[in-house]
């Protein structure tokens, strides 16, 4: 055997490795391609954009804050939370609300939820009633609410009001001696963490998840990386691949 | 050619103004009437006072055959005018267009709607919907005994979605209407 055809024998060998190798790390990245791709192919048919992620150190993974706001209001069907824009009938969402709820009165077999522009109606099941706007003398002057026995009463620039059935029409009512103001209460730090939980239940979706892990952006920059590596090693997969099974073509008819 | 550069350059830029003032407007959420403002136009002042129609038993089937959903809230408040002899009533409704909710208030006078007008329209897209000469095309509309519209809807282009939630909530009105001149 010559030198010249012994050092072309240990090219080809050190091309083979260098193949191998470079098909096993990319046949990991392919797999995660194919499985994603196949998955986010069907995304309507299996609902993934639907269904979501509540996988905690996921969630925090992708850096969703808690809550701002956390407040609570003790009721006798459950607690009323309002994380955010977010309100809750225990872990029952119900609406959005931009504006914070000051305080949550019972009215009849009804509930009040008053914020600083409006009462929300409620059931006591959670079921929105109705949306109510405040008068313009009321609207953003809402200082504090009681619960009265016949609804809530709203004090605005000293004067407290009290409204009608229909929380139409809100006059004033004479103020009585012990007034008990409805309070908010603060969650807990611990609560808080319960609360991160049902905030962000619904915040990331499979589809979502899908498609950065079929991205590499679950990772950061340093996925994306991963998989334009993965793909350059894809393509000198194939020039190497084509180089064998040239060399190995030429080997045979020389022999 | 300076001055025509010129030109051509402030021209550019009045252009790329327009763009963005169209674009940061379409993308506004925009009240075009108050509520008590509209009320005030149908009825005058004083209003006279809401009732409220729960929406329970048969009357919710009705109004879910019509929207194809549930409507957000169990109870509607609607006005009614003092004069028995006008059977006229005053709707604020709401219906989502694409995302969000479109807010319309209908006069509804004997059996025909009298006037359509959106009070809040809040998509970035579609807004034509509120010109008078589209709601015009609602009055004088009745309800069919299959809860549809008597006439046609002539559509927007770019606001399918807006006209469509428009078409329910007028048939709405009309199926509300009928429902609350029974009980008068």
């Amino acid at each position: 055997m010559t030198t010249s055809l012994k050092r072309a024998q240990r090219r080809a060998e050190r091309w083979r490795k260098w193949h191998t190798w470079a098909g096993l790390i990319s046949a990991l990245i392919l797999l995660n391609l194919a499985i994603t791709g196949l998955l986010i192919n069907h995304t309507s048919d299996l609902t993934l954009d639907k269904h979501h992620v509540s996988f905690e150190p996921l969630l925090k993974w992708y850096g969703f804050k808690p809550p701002g706001r956390a407040i609570r209001f003790y009721q006798p069907n459950g607690h009323l939370i309002q994380l955010d824009e977010a309100v809750y009938l225990d872990e029952l969402r119900l609406f959005d609300s931009v504006e914070p709820i000051v305080a949550v009165c019972p009215a009849g077999v009804m509930l009040a939820l008053i914020t600083p522009v409006e009462t929300r109606l409620i059931t006591p099941e959670g079921e929105l009633i109705e949306i109510i706007p405040l008068p313009d003398a009321l609207a953003t002057k809402v200082e504090q609410v009681t619960c009265a026995t016949n609804g809530p009463q709203i004090e605005a620039a000293g004067q407290l009001y009290g409204s009608d059935e229909l929380f139409t029409d809100w006059r004033p009512v004479a103020r009585p001696a012990n007034v008990l103001w409805s309070q908010p209460e603060l969650l807990s730090p611990v609560e808080r963490m319960a609360a991160y939980h049902l905030y962000h239940q619904r915040s990331l979706t499979w589809e979502r998840l899908l498609l950065d892990l079929h991205s590499g952006r679950l990772l950061g920059i340093t996925g994306v990386v991963m998989v334009d590596a993965a793909a350059v090693l894809l393509l000198l997969q194939l020039l190497s691949g084509i180089y064998l099974f040239w060399r190995k073509g030429s080997g045979e008819k020389s022999r | 050619m300076l001055i025509t550069k010129s030109r051509m350059f402030k021209q550019s830029a009045v252009v790329a103004l327009c763009f963005l003032c169209f674009w940061v407007s379409a993308g506004l959420a925009t009240e075009y009437q108050t509520r008590d403002n509209f009320l005030i136009s149908v009825f005058g002042e004083p209003l006279p006072p809401p009732q409220v129609l729960w929406l329970r038993g048969n009357l919710r089937t009705g109004v879910e055959d019509i929207l194809g959903h549930r409507y957000a809230a169990l109870r509607l408040r609607y006005w009614r005018d003092p004069d028995p002899l006008k059977d006229r009533s005053a709707w604020v409704l709401e219906e989502i267009g694409k995302e969000l909710p479109i807010t319309v208030g209908f006069v509804i006078e004997g059996v025909a709607i009298k006037s359509v007008q959106v009070l809040a329209y809040r998509e970035s897209r579609g807004g034509e919907v509120r010109y008078p000469a589209f709601t015009r095309q609602f009055n004088a509309l009745t309800l069919t005994q299959e809860n549809q519209l008597s006439g046609p809807i002539d559509g927007i282009s770019g606001a399918t979605l807006s006209v469509s939630a428009l078409k329910r909530l007028s048939r709405l009105a009309l199926f509300l209407h009928q429902q609350t001149s029974h009980d008068h």
